[in-house]
C-alpha cells in the first residue's frame, strides 16, 4: 500500500520473491538448453532459445494460474499471491522472447512484412491439423502485453479495481489461446508423448482447481442470510477465531466480522486495492490486513491508517447471549462504528 | 473479488472445463500419422521420385515439420548435373517436374545461408526411398 506511485515498492519479501523467480528462470533455461544440445547436437541457437523460452513461459503461466485457487484452498500459498504481478511480468518477457525469436526465425527473412507473413505464410485456416497455430500465440502475446503494461498500481487506481480486475481476467483468454497454439502447433509434430502428457496434466489441474474454488465461492454466495434491514444472528462469538474473521453474505456483497482484543467489528469483505477478500486476512498490529497484498484497515472505522486513504464500509454489530448479531445495512465507507465488547458480556 | 466477477470467473471456468479438453482431444485425434521418413535433427523430410513422361520425372518432397533453417534449398544432383529445385520454407508437399532422372540421383537439402548440407537423400525411381 502506498500514498504515492513508484515503479516498484521494494521490500524484503518482494526481493526474495523476485530473486527466487529469477534463479528458477536461469536454472530452467540452463538445464533445458544443455539437455537439448546434448540430445540433439544439430539444434541451432535460435531453436534452443525458441523452445526453452516457449516451454518456460507456458510452465510459468500454469503456476501463475494455480496460485489464486491454491491460496483460497490453503493459506500457506498466500505468500505466492503477494507478488504474483512480478511473476506475470517476468513470464510476459519470457513469452515475448519466444515470440520475437520465432518471428525472426520463421518470418523475417522473406520479402513480406514478418507480421503479415505470420498470417499469410500458412493459409490452412480450414484445417485443424495444419491450422496456422502461430496466430493464436500472437494474439495471446498481445493480451499478455496489455496485462504486463497495466500491471502497475497506477493503472489499478485509474481504471478502478473492477475494470482492472476484469481486464486482467483476460489471462484466461490468453491461456485458452496458448493451449490452442500448442496443441495445434508443436503437438501436431512432436513424436514424444512427454509434452502432450505434461500439458494435459497441467491443464486438468488448473481447470480442477478453479472449478473447486469457484464452486465453493458459489455455495457461499448462495447461502445468503435473510432480512436486510434488521439485526441478524450470525454465529456464537467462539466460532470466530481471535484476530480472524467470519464472512457472511448479505444482499450483493460479503461482510467480514472480525474478532480482536475482546471486541467484534464488521467491515466490507472487499479490499479497495484489488477487491481482495479481507475476511480471509487477519488482524496485524491492530489493523485488518488483506491477505493478497497487505493493505490495512482499522476494524472500528474501515479506514486505512494515515497517510493512506483507502476506506471500506462498516456495519453495526452486537453480542446477545454469546451470539454475534449484525445489521447488514452498510454505513458510508470510513464511518466509525463502536465495536461490540466481548468482555463486557461474558 | 466482488460478486459479479466471482460469477463471471466461475462461468468462464465451467466453459473452459468443457472447451479445453475437447480441443485437446480433437487436436490429438487429427495428428498426422507417424511416417517413416528421413530425419535430420528436428526436421523431417520424405521424398519420392516418379516417372511422369518418357522425358520427365517428378520429385515430390514432403516437409513434415517446420524447417529449422529459413534458407533450406533443394538441389537435385545426378552424375551429369546439379539442378536447384527451389526453397522449402514451411511444412507441406513440394512437387518438382524435372528432366528424366537417371539412376544415382541424389536430393540434397542445403542451408544456403550457412553454406552447409542439411541432408542428402539418395533417390531411386518409383520407390519410396529416403531412409
Amino acid at each position: 500500500m502506498s500514498a504515492s506511485y513508484r515503479p516498484v515498492l521494494w521490500n524484503r519479501q518482494k526481493k526474495i520473491y523476485d530473486l527466487v523467480i529469477t534463479l528458477f528462470v536461469v536454472l530452467y533455461l540452463g538445464v533445458f538448453i544443455s539437455v537439448t544440445k546434448f540430445v540433439n547436437e544439430d539444434a541451432t541457437e535460435e531453436t534452443l532459445i525458441i523452445r526453452s523460452t516457449g516451454t518456460l513461459a507456458i510452465l510459468m503461466l500454469h503456476v501463475i494460474l494455480m496460485i489464486g485457487p491454491l491460496a483460497r484452498l490453503n493459506k500457506s500459498f498466500l505468500p505466492l499471491l503477494y507478488n504474483r504481478r512480478h511473476f506475470g511480468v517476468i513470464m510476459f518477457f519470457i513469452a515475448a522472447t519466444h515470440g520475437v525469436f520465432s518471428i525472426i526465425q520463421f518470418h523475417a527473412l522473406g520479402n513480406i512484412n514478418p507480421i503479415l507473413s505470420l498470417f499469410l505464410s500458412n493459409t490452412h485456416y480450414n484445417s485443424l491439423s495444419k491450422f496456422p497455430f502461430e496466430v493464436f500465440g500472437f494474439f495471446a502475446l498481445i493480451i499478455l502485453f496489455l496485462m504486463a503494461a497495466t500491471s502497475h498500481d497506477f493503472w489499478l487506481h485509474n481504471l478502478g479495481p473492477r475494470i482492472w480486475k476484469s481486464l486482467h481476467m483476460m489471462v484466461y483468454v490468453a491461456y485458452t489461446l496458448l493451449i490452442f497454439h500448442i496443441v495445434l502447433g508443436v503437438i501436431q509434430y512432436e513424436t514424444s508423448p512427454v509434452l502432450t502428457v505434461l500439458l494435459g496434466t497441467g491443464m486438468i489441474t488448473i481447470i480442477t482447481l478453479h472449478i473447486i474454488t469457484g464452486k465453493r465461492e458459489h455455495e457461499i454466495d448462495g447461502s445468503e442470510l435473510e432480512g436486510v434491514h434488521q439485526f441478524q444472528k450470525v454465529c456464537p462469538v467462539d466460532f470466530i477465531p481471535n484476530n480472524r474473521a467470519r464472512v457472511v453474505n448479505f444482499g450483493s456483497e460479503r461482510i467480514a466480522i472480525f474478532r480482536y482484543d475482546n471486541k467484534i467489528s464488521a467491515i466490507s469483505n472487499v479490499c479497495k486495492h484489488q477487491n481482495g477478500p479481507l475476511g480471509e486476512g487477519k488482524v496485524v498490529d491492530g489493523c485488518i490486513t488483506c491477505p493478497w497484498h497487505g493493505y490495512q484497515y482499522l476494524p472500528n472505522n474501515g479506514c486505512s491508517p494515515p497517510p493512506f486513504q483507502e476506506r471500506v464500509a462498516t456495519y453495526d454489530v452486537k453480542i446477545v447471549d454469546g451470539e454475534v448479531w449484525i445489521n447488514p445495512v452498510a454505513y458510508p465507507e470510513g464511518t466509525e462504528r463502536p465495536p461490540a465488547m466481548i468482555s463486557m458480556i461474558e | 473479488m466482488i460478486r459479479p466477477l466471482r460469477k463471471y470467473h466461475f462461468a468462464i471456468w465451467r466453459f473452459l472445463a468443457v472447451l479445453l479438453p475437447l480441443v485437446f482431444i480433437a487436436a490429438i485425434l487429427v495428428r498426422p500419422p507417424g511416417q517413416s521418413a528421413h530425419k535430420y535433427g528436428n526436421d523431417t523430410f520424405s521424398a519420392t521420385l516418379e516417372s511422369k513422361t518418357d522425358s520427365t520425372s517428378v520429385v515430390t518432397i514432403n516437409v513434415l515439420r517446420p524447417v529449422k533453417t529459413p534458407s533450406c534449398v533443394a538441389i537435385l544432383s545426378t552424375p551429369s548435373r546439379e539442378s536447384v529445385l527451389g526453397t522449402l520454407n514451411q511444412p507441406g508437399v513440394y512437387t518438382f517436374v524435372v528432366p528424366k532422372v537417371e539412376q544415382g540421383a541424389t536430393l540434397n537439402l542445403r542451408d544456403a545461408v550457412r553454406q552447409r548440407s542439411i541432408v542428402s537423400i539418395p533417390l531411386t525411381e518409383m520407390t519410396n526411398n529416403l531412409k
